[in-house]
This record gives C-alpha cells, sequence and structure tokens, in this order.
C-alpha cells in the first residue's frame, strides 16, 4: 500500500494502531491532546503511532509536536507548506499509517479519550471495516437534518455522517483518497467502495466543529451533500442523470413550441412578437445541449471503462 | 493450464439454487471433451450464497473458482468480473437461478466451433409472467433497430463467447443487455439459438418496471457510442446540422415573405445560431476525446479483422 509511494516504514512492523491527527490550525493544547490520546488508548496495550498532519505553516504548533516527538517515541509529523484542505491532510495521513486498525482523530478532540479504546475494540470484535463514533450532545434527540437529507438521497442509515473519530482497517486506509470536503462524508465513501461501516454512539458537547459553526458554511455542506449524491449515484452512468432533465427540458419546450405555432396557424395568433416563443425555444436549445454533455460524459466513461472497473473483488477462492 | 471453457454464473442471494445449479451443470458438461472451470460470482449477498459455494467440491469436473464482490454490484458487473477472471478460451454466462438450462451448453460450442464469436440464447417459450414478457419483447425490437444488430431476445443471460473479444468490451452500467451491440463494435459474427427457459423455481426475480426508462436511456447512450467509435464527430454534427437547417429556414422565411421580423422570432432564428456553435465546440470536444483514446478503440478494429480462410459468414 505505502510501498509504491516510495515510502519506507522502519519500524512498520512493530506498529498495531495507527492513529492520524490532521491539524488545521494553530493548536496551543496539541500537547494535551497527546497525552489524552496516550491515555486514552493506553488500555489497549497496543505498540501505537500517532501521525500529525500539519495542514500549513503553524508554526507554534510544529514547534510544539516537535519538542513532542523529542520526549516520546512514536510520533510522525508531516507538514504541507500552505493550507491543503482537510481531505488531502487526512489521505496523506493514512496513506503513511502502518497500523493494521487506523484511527482518525480531530485536533480538537471533544469526547472522552476511553471511547477511543471502546471504538477499536469495536472494530475487532465485529465484521465492520469502519466504525464511526457518532457524537451524540446532550438532550440532542433524533438525526440532523443533513443526515435525514442523505438517508433520502443516498439510504445512509448514520447518526453522525460528519463525525471525524473513526477507526477503520488497513485496507480501507489504503483505498481511501479523498478531496475537497470529502471527508465530511468518508463512511459512505467507504460503503461506496464496498466497505461496511458501522456507528458507535458517544456523549459530545456538540457537532459541528469549529469550521462549521459558522452559519456560512451550510450553503456549501448543501452543495457538498448534491456532489456526492452525483458521484455516487451517476459516476459510471452520467447519461440517466442529464438524460431525465435534458430530455424533460426538451419535451416542455417541444410541447410549449407545437402549441404557439398551432396558435399562429389556426386560431390566427400572432406569433413573431411573443416572448413566450423564446422560452419555448430557449427550453428546446437547453434540452438539446444538457443531453448533448451528457453523451459526451457517456463517451468519457465508455472510453475509459476498462480503466476504472465498476466493482472490487472481495477474495477469490479456487 | 487454462482450460478450454469458462462457465460464468453471477449469484445474488441464491442459496437454494447454488446446489443444484452446480449439479445441472457438472451433468451437462461431463460428456464434454474438454477441460472445464465454472466460476461463480457472489455479488454481494446477503444470505448464505456464498456459504453454500463454499461445500461445493472443487476440483472435480468443472473446476471450480469462487469470485467474492465486496458489495452488491449488480448483474453487469458481476458478469464483468466473472469475465475478467475466466482463463478459459471460450466463456459461457447463465443466470444463477436455474431458469438457464446446462445442457444447452453443447449446442453453444458448436455454433463457436462454426466460427462465430458470440452465440446468444433466444428463450422462445419463456416462462415468466407477461408484464415481464411484453416489455421485453418491445424492448428487444427496439434495441435491434437503434444499434443494428436484430437480437430477439437480448434478456437472455445464456451466451456463449469468444474470450479475447468479450474480454476487450467494456461492461459497464448496466450494459449487460447490450452486449451483442457493444461486442458488433468488434464485428462480433453472432449466432442466435433456440433455448429452453424454465420457470423460477427458488427464489424470486429481481426486476421491476423502472428498468423501461432506464433501457430507453441506454438506448440512446449505446446509439452514441456506437456512432462515436466510427465517425467521432458525426452524431453531433448531424444534429448540429439540423439546428442550423431550422435556423436558416427560418430566418429565410422572412425574408421570403418580406414580414417584419418580430423581435421573438429574430430570437430564435439567434438562438439557434448559438446552439448550432455548442454543437460545433462539443463536435470538436469529441473528436479529441476520440484522438487521446484511438489505440484502445483501436483494438475493436484489430479485433474485427480475420484472416479470410477462418472467417465464416453468418
Amino acid at each position: 500500500m505505502t510501498a509504491e509511494l516510495g515510502i519506507v516504514h522502519l519500524a512498520a512492523a512493530a506498529t498495531e494502531l495507527s492513529v492520524v491527527v490532521p491539524v488545521l490550525r494553530e493548536q496551543p493544547g496539541i500537547a494535551t491532546l497527546h497525552a489524552r490520546l496516550r491515555q486514552g488508548l493506553a488500555p489497549l496495550g497496543r505498540s501505537c503511532e500517532v501521525i500529525y498532519v500539519v495542514d500549513g505553516p503553524w508554526r507554534d504548533t510544529l514547534e510544539a509536536l516537535k519538542a513532542l516527538r523529542r520526549q516520546n517515541g512514536g510520533i510522525e509529523i508531516l507538514t504541507f507548506a500552505r493550507p491543503m484542505g482537510e481531505a488531502a491532510a487526512l489521505t496523506v495521513g493514512l496513506r503513511h499509517a502502518a497500523g493494521a486498525i487506523v484511527l482518525t482523530v480531530p485536533a480538537e478532540l471533544e469526547v472522552d479519550p476511553a471511547e477511543l479504546a471502546r471504538l477499536v475494540r469495536a472494530l475487532e470484535a465485529g465484521g465492520a471495516d469502519i466504525v464511526t463514533l457518532a457524537r451524540r450532545p446532550p438532550g440532542r434527540v433524533g438525526r440532523g437534518k443533513l443526515e435525514r437529507l442523505l438517508e433520502v438521497l443516498l439510504q445512509s442509515r448514520l447518526e453522525d455522517v460528519r463525525s471525524p473519530i473513526r477507526a477503520m482497517r488497513a485496507r480501507v486506509a489504503a483505498e481511501l483518497s479523498l478531496y475537497g470536503n470529502q471527508h465530511h462524508f468518508l463512511p459512505l465513501i467507504a460503503q461506496a467502495q464496498g466497505f461496511t461501516v458501522e456507528e458507535l454512539v458517544a456523549p459530545a458537547p456538540g457537532r459541528a466543529g469549529p469550521g462549521l459553526a459558522r452559519a456560512g458554511a451550510w450553503p456549501s455542506l448543501v452543495l457538498d451533500v448534491v456532489t456526492l449524491y452525483f458521484l455516487l449515484k451517476f459516476l459510471k452512468k452520467p447519461f440517466r442523470f442529464f438524460g431525465g432533465f435534458g430530455f424533460l427540458t426538451l419535451a416542455l419546450g417541444g410541447l410549449a413550441t407545437a402549441w404557439l405555432v398551432f396558435e399562429r396557424l389556426v386560431l390566427g395568433v400572432p406569433l413573431g412578437d411573443r416572448p413566450a416563443l423564446i422560452l419555448s425555444t430557449l427550453m428546446v436549445v437547453l434540452g438539446i445541449q444538457i443531453v448533448a454533455v451528457g453523451l459526451i460524459g457517456e463517451l468519457v466513461t465508455f472510453a475509459w471503462a476498462r480503466e476504472a472497473k465498476d466493482y472490487k473483488v472481495d477474495r477469490i477462492v479456487e | 493450464m487454462s482450460p478450454d471453457l469458462s462457465i460464468i454464473v453471477p449469484l445474488y442471494n441464491e442459496e437454494d439454487n447454488v446446489r443444484p445449479l452446480f449439479d445441472a451443470i457438472a451433468t451437462a458438461v461431463a460428456p464434454l471433451p474438454s477441460t472445464v472451470e465454472l466460476l461463480l460470482v457472489d455479488d454481494g449477498s446477503q444470505d448464505a450464497t456464498f456459504a453454500r459455494a463454499l461445500e461445493l467440491p472443487r476440483d472435480g469436473k468443472p473446476k471450480l473458482r469462487l469470485v467474492k464482490l465486496r458489495r452488491n454490484y449488480g448483474q453487469t458487473a458481476a458478469m464483468a468480473a466473472g469475465i475478467e477472471h475466466a482463463r478459459g478460451r471460450v466463456l459461457v454466462t447463465l443466470d444463477g437461478d436455474l431458469q438457464n438450462d446446462p445442457t444447452d451448453i453443447p449446442r453453444f460450442l458448436a455454433e463457436i466451433d462454426k466460427g462465430f464469436d458470440l452465440v446468444v440464447g433466444w428463450r422462445k417459450d419463456r416462462k415468466d409472467h407477461w408484464s415481464r414478457v411484453l416489455p421485453s419483447k418491445v424492448a428487444n425490437r427496439l434495441i435491434g433497430w437503434i444499434t443494428g444488430v436484430p437480437i430477439k431476445d437480448n434478456g437472455c443471460s445464456l451466451k456463449a463467447y469468444r474470450a479475447d473479444l468479450i474480454k476487450a468490451i467494456p461492461l459497464y452500467a448496466e450494459m449487460h443487455r447490450f452486449i451483442p451491440a457493444m461486442a458488433s463494435l468488434a464485428g462480433a459474427r453472432i449466432a442466435e439459438i433456440e433455448v429452453r427457459h424454465h420457470p423460477r423455481r427458488y427464489g424470486r426475480s429481481k426486476y421491476g418496471f423502472s428498468r423501461i426508462y432506464k433501457v430507453l436511456v441506454d438506448l440512446v447512450v449505446i446509439a452514441t457510442i456506437l456512432d462515436f467509435t466510427r465517425r467521432p464527430m458525426r452524431w453531433l454534427l448531424g444534429t448540429g446540422g439540423l439546428v442550423a437547417g431550422v435556423g436558416c429556414l427560418a430566418a429565410g422565411l422572412f425574408v421570403l415573405t418580406r414580414a417584419e421580423p418580430g423581435v421573438a422570432f429574430q430570437g430564435v432564428v439567434m438562438l439557434s445560431g448559438a446552439l448550432t456553435a455548442f454543437l460545433l465546440f462539443l463536435a470538436l470536444l469529441s473528436y479529441l476525446l476520440h484522438s487521446v483514446r484511438a489505440p484502445r478503440l483501436d483494438l475493436f478494429r484489430l479485433l474485427a479483422a480475420r484472416p479470410a480462410d477462418t472467417a465464416t459468414s453468418p
């Protein structure tokens, strides 16, 4: 998995558990976080590495991490010179992880660290490839709007899709490649790749991280959901999506135009100056454009179909 | 050593059918002189299908290989997985629900030996409810008409293929219905023979009425793909020309009639001009796409060419 990236792990064989922590901004409490991680995972008694991916020039945090590394073993620090985003940080961290089980933990850990050990045990006990920790704020009942939307669109049954606290098997970590805002939907993307996902519930003060508490984050989140829906449902059959919209627009435009021509020819209503004619023609034009774009998408799919397989084989027995 | 024949069966929640299916196939291939492997592809079944398949004898005739997919991907993907992992010179696919009869397989092989690349089963006497048979008949007519490959029964899973040909054909989304049309890309010589068809014994059918929309939309796609591989720009230029024609016609109309051209009327002419330009650019894009993938698409032509003395004319 990591060998193809040319990365050599000196202590690879010894690591049982990897923890990936994306650091997205200056974290004054990073030393405390590390201590809490150690304390939470200690009851498992596993050899453990913690990979900090510092996403940007966060000098103070970086210095603090280097100081930590001098005092403790099992710390790996990766840095991006400029911010590449949480998805990139996570993906890089997962690729570097050498453990048979990989945990992802946010730099602002708001749950009891003991929950991490529970998460690892649940992953080992069950048959799932990923176990996520659903954060349940006090007094909260049921799922949020986002989760309900995702259930309608993608039949997701998760209570807290965006939970940044997850445990996964090495084969998942090796395969996931996230970009944009896909880290919010990691379990759903993994599911689409054929991995099984389970959820554990833990009490937490809140769900939204600092980045999502802003009111302005909602429109972009909705856009992300739409993109995800499109990606997961229509990746290999774009025309099912474009064709539906295109033919609908085309048919409506065609009917409207036909009605206008009928009015002109049979009822004698003057046509040349009616804005309705522009609208109906525009719909025909738009319909043809959407259909044509969808078909181009299908040609791309067809031309590359051999390389991008639809299916993942679990195992072969002979 | 690679076997002469690979039989590929996609299975999805067919726990009761696994054993009878295996027995039926084993009986059918026992008299054949060739070496046979059987690939059972478990398409993410939630029942005991895979466990039952593991209990089957693995080293007799046919030699068994089990391919387990990670989750349920659908029939096309399961078939594609089977085809990818099959090692035989000739491949046979059939359904896992025992509606096809494995005793038909030798007749398929005979057709392949005659020089056909693809042999398609035709369930002349289908044992299904009319609500499944009727839409499928209409769909087959439509598929034959649009793709130019008149197959009476595209939905029959019992088919035999020359392995190198089918392995070159991209199978994705729900393209298994269009295998003969796709195979025609590679100039396949296609034979069609009648097969026996049995009513379902265990389990239930996994199709619904939503297929109609999907088949119609997929037909547009397949027609475009077939046209694109031969003449990369024509499918868009044709539409573009048509739109340009309508625009010119409208413009000519009011030049001829010397009528006072209304604003809306001028708008229509300009819109059709804009659409023509759009389609032209898109046609160039699709030409680009074709040339980027030319080596890959060349494969179809290479497969289509055959030494004259070995080729049969169907």
